[in-house]
């Protein structure tokens, strides 16, 4: 994860960019050579192509990030959720322990496992910008949608542990027609966050010193 | 205004704008780029960084084919 998030080369590539064309407007006789004239295509398609290109693949990669979703106050109730002392928690017990990327903890259980999963979650986090800048945020945030056990096997299908205790439900749990929340109950318990007991580090020490 | 601007054809101001809306858009996904854990800095990239480069980029290539050269005149001062 950490390869796409790197800001440096991306900056880099803008600032040549801006060179580049900075040396067109104070130097624009250069166009008149044919030399100019590819320089200019260099600069003028080119080289903002590629720059906007890296931008987007660093911002889209940046939204998937724990950091980003919880940077939005609604999401503060959530993200202390992650950090209770209480390993019946789902989101808890993945976070503290590791069964999940930390730093892409929200977007790995709140994406969608389809094909066009990733820009559904993507277009609903534009949805949700909408609604917060414009002070529309609902009282009670909910999900779009029942949450899927496909979310769930994405990770969990095939690992030893979970086949070994869930093999007699498994076909039930692939169809959906029973779902792992029946039994594991306790997602985000948003209301009691704040005065349970929490695991000793810091969330941002988690997401930003810890690997 | 100098004497140069005076004797400019349309494609070299297109040329000239081209120039600076995608120099603008640079600077605002520049800009962005310390705002990228942060909402805000996704939409000023995503809604005035793409839009300034792609609007540059496109009047750069309507400068380059729009207009034949041999039929261009001068255009009035800016």
């Amino acid at each position: 994860m950490s390869k796409f998030l790197s800001v440096e080369p991306v900056a880099i590539l803008v600032m040549l960019s801006m060179g580049v064309i900075v040396l067109l407007i104070l130097r624009p006789t250069l166009i008149h050579s044919p030399g100019g004239r590819a320089l200019a295509v260099i600069a003028l398609f080119a080289l903002p192509v590629a720059s906007v290109r890296a931008g987007f693949n660093l911002h889209y990669e940046s939204t998937k990030t724990t950091s980003f979703c919880l940077s939005c106050h609604v999401m503060e109730p959530y993200g202390e959720s992650l950090m209770v002392a209480d390993e019946s928690s789902l989101p808890a017990a993945h976070f503290q322990n590791g069964r999940i990327d930390r730093k892409v903890a929200c977007f790995t259980c709140h994406t969608q496992y389809t094909l066009f999963g990733d820009l559904n979650a993507k277009l609903n986090g534009l949805t949700h910008l909408w609604v917060y800048y414009t002070g529309q945020t609902p009282e009670r945030i909910e999900l779009y949608s029942p949450y899927q056990n496909r979310e769930c096997l994405y990770c969990h299908a095939g690992a030893r542990r979970f086949e070994e205790i869930h093999v007699a439900d498994m076909p039930e749990l692939v169809s959906n027609g029973i779902k792992c929340m029946d039994c594991h109950t306790t997602a985000h318990d948003v209301a009691g966050a704040s005065a349970a007991e929490k695991w000793k580090p810091s969330i941002q020490e988690l997401l930003e010193v810890r690997p | 205004m100098s004497a140069g601007a005076a004797t400019r054809t349309k494609a070299e101001t297109r040329f000239y704008w081209s120039l600076r809306l995608t120099l603008a858009g640079l600077v605002v996904e520049l800009g962005s780029l310390f705002g990228l854990q942060h909402p805000l800095g996704f939409m000023a990239f995503a809604a005035f960084g793409c839009t300034l480069v792609a609007l540059g980029v496109v009047l750069f290539f309507i400068s380059l084919f729009a207009i034949p050269p041999a039929a261009e005149a001068p255009t009035e001062t800016e």
